[in-house]
C-alpha cells in the first residue's frame, strides 16, 4: 500500500516537473494517454493501470496542487475580482471515520475576510474590525464526513492591545542597534562567543515585555450540516483573549504550563541548552455565548417537541509549539480544541447526549511536510463521537 | 509562514488571524519604539499592520515576502 502511494505521488511529481500538471485543463487526455503508454511499456496489466489512474483521481494532493496553482494564477493576473481568494484556505483530503470502511474525497474550507482599522493611543493600541468568515468540512460522500459542521458569520470586533516593548529608545540606542545588526550580518557563526556577546548587547538595548490583547465581537452566524438538513442561526458575543511573553524569563512565560513537556523535550534533544518555556506560545482563546435559533433540526424537534431558541456557551483554543530540530527538520506540535455547552438544556436533550459536545485535534508536523494527527469528539451537528487518525506527507508544490 | 511557530494549521483562520495581528502589532512596536523607524510617506499604522497580517496569514508566503511588506511600510533609522 505504501509503495502504491509512493508510486502515485512520484507520477504526480514527475508530471508537475514536466510542466503538465499546473491546471485542470492541462490534465488532458494526451497526458493520461502518455501515462498509459509509459505504464504499458513497463508491462503493467490493464487492471494495474486502472488502479493507478483511479488512485490519481482520488488523491487529494492532485486537487491541492490544482487549487494552489489557481491561487497563484490569480496573483499573477492581478485581477481584483480574485483578490478575495487570498483569504480563502482550501485543503482537499480523504475522509474516513473510525467505524466505517467508507472513504471519500472532500475538502475543508476556511475563509476569513475583514476590514481592520488600527489606532494608536497613549498607552495602548486598539483596532476596529468588520469581518466575514466561513469554515467547514465537505465530503463528496456525506456519510464519510466525521466533522459535518459548517459555520458562516459576520461580526464586528473591538480589540485592545497593550505591552510589547518596555521603553522608547533614543537616537543613540537606535544607532548602536544598527551597528550591532551590521556586525551580526557579516558573521558566519551566529553562536560564536563574539556573536553571542553582540546578541546580549542587542537584547539589553531592546527589552521586550509581555503583550496582551482582548477583543469583544458581537456576531451573527449561520450553522448547518453539509446537506443543510440541519440549520440554525446563532447571534452572540465572542471574547478573544491573547497574551505573548516575549521575554522567556517573564512570569507569563513561566505560567505557560502547556509548553513544559515540550521545553523538556527541547532540552533532552539539545534543541535548547537550558529548560526554556516559550512565552510566545501561550494559547489564544475565544470564549462566547450564542443565542441559538433552530431553523431545521428534526432531531431536536423530536426530542423537545418544539424549535424554541436556547442559549449556548462555547470555547475555542489553539496551541502550537516547537519540539525539536533533527538535522534540518523542525518538528512542531499543534492542537485545537472546541467546546459547546447548551445552557439549562431540557432533560430530553441531555439524555440524548446533545447538550454538550467537544472536538479535539492534535498533530505532529515537520517542515518538510510529514504529519501524524489524531482527532476525537464531535461538533454540534455531527451524529456521533468519532476518532480519526491520519498519517501522511504534504508536498509543497 | 507555515514553518514559523505562531502558525497553527489546526486552528481556525480566525484564531490564526488573531495571532497574526498580535505579531504584526508587536513588529510595529519593535520597529518604531525600539528601533526608531517611521512610516513611509502616505503609509499609516492601519496600512502597515494590514499588509503584514496579509503575509502572516498566508501559508504560501516566505519570510522574504514579510520583509518586503515591512520595507514598503517603514523607513528605518539611518535608512
Amino acid at each position: 500500500m505504501i509503495m502504491k502511494k509512493l508510486y502515485l505521488n512520484l507520477i504526480i511529481l514527475i508530471l508537475s516537473l514536466a510542466g503538465g500538471f499546473l491546471n485542470a485543463q492541462q490534465v488532458s487526455d494526451k497526458q493520461i494517454n502518455d501515462l498509459v503508454t509509459v505504464l504499458k511499456a513497463n508491462n503493467k496489466s490493464e487492471e494495474d493501470i486502472k488502479t493507478i489512474l483511479n488512485g490519481i483521481i482520488k488523491n487529494p494532493e492532485l486537487y491541492n496542487a490544482l487549487w494552489q496553482n489557481f491561487i497563484k494564477q490569480s496573483y499573477i493576473s492581478e485581477n481584483n475580482k480574485f483578490k478575495f481568494l487570498n483569504d480563502l484556505n482550501i485543503a482537499f483530503k480523504t475522509f474516513q471515520s473510525k467505524d466505517s470502511a467508507t472513504t471519500s474525497l472532500g475538502f475543508t474550507y476556511d475563509f476569513n475576510f475583514d476590514y481592520a482599522k488600527f489606532i494608536e493611543k497613549e498607552n495602548h493600541r486598539v483596532s476596529h474590525t468588520f469581518g466575514l468568515s466561513a469554515k467547514g468540512n465537505v465530503a463528496f460522500n456525506k456519510d464519510a464526513n466525521p466533522n459535518n459542521f459548517l459555520e458562516t458569520k459576520v461580526n464586528y470586533s473591538y480589540t485592545h492591545f497593550s505591552g510589547g516593548v518596555i521603553r522608547q529608545n533614543d537616537e543613540e540606542v537606535f544607532t548602536r542597534l544598527n551597528e550591532i545588526e551590521d556586525k551580526l550580518v557579516a558573521m558566519k557563526d551566529m553562536k560564536s562567543p563574539e556573536a553571542l556577546k553582540l546578541w546580549d548587547e542587542f537584547g539589553n538595548n531592546l527589552k521586550l515585555s509581555d503583550q496582551f490583547y482582548y477583543g469583544l465581537s458581537p456576531k451573527f452566524a449561520f450553522e448547518s450540516n453539509q446537506d443543510f438538513s440541519k440549520t440554525q442561526f446563532t447571534p452572540g458575543l465572542m471574547i478573544d483573549l491573547g497574551a505573548k511573553g516575549w521575554d522567556n524569563s517573564s512570569l507569563l512565560s513561566k505560567l505557560n504550563i502547556l509548553d513544559y513537556p515540550f521545553a523538556l523535550l527541547r532540552l533532552i534533544t539539545g534543541a535548547d541548552k537550558t529548560f526554556t518555556v516559550y512565552g510566545s506560545t501561550v494559547p489564544t482563546l475565544q470564549i462566547g455565548c450564542d443565542y441559538v435559533i433552530p431553523n431545521k433540526d428534526l432531531v431536536r424537534e423530536s426530542l423537545t417537541g418544539n424549535k424554541d431558541p436556547f442559549p449556548r456557551f462555547r470555547i475555542e483554543t489553539g496551541f502550537r509549539t516547537f519540539i525539536s530540530r533533527i538535522k534540518k527538520e523542525n518538528i512542531f506540535f499543534n492542537a485545537n480544541y472546541r467546546f459547546y455547552q447548551e445552557i439549562d438544556a431540557p432533560a430530553s436533550v441531555k439524555a440524548a447526549g446533545l447538550s454538550s459536545v467537544n472536538y479535539f485535534v492534535m498533530a505532529l508536523q515537520t517542515t518538510s511536510g510529514f504529519y501524524a494527527s489524531y482527532a476525537a469528539g464531535r461538533l454540534p451537528f455531527d451524529a456521533k463521537n468519532d476518532q480519526v487518525y491520519s498519517l501522511g506527507f504534504n508536498y509543497k508544490f | 509562514m507555515s514553518d514559523l511557530t505562531y502558525y497553527n494549521p489546526l486552528a481556525s483562520a480566525e484564531l490564526r488571524k488573531l495571532d497574526a495581528k498580535m505579531i504584526a502589532d508587536q513588529l510595529d512596536n519593535v520597529f518604531r519604539v525600539g528601533r526608531g523607524a517611521k512610516y513611509e510617506d502616505k503609509m499609516t499604522r492601519t496600512k502597515a499592520i494590514n499588509s503584514m497580517v496579509k503575509v502572516l496569514t498566508d501559508d504560501t508566503k516566505m519570510v522574504k515576502d514579510l520583509a518586503k511588506a515591512v520595507d514598503d511600510a517603514y523607513r528605518f533609522w539611518g535608512e
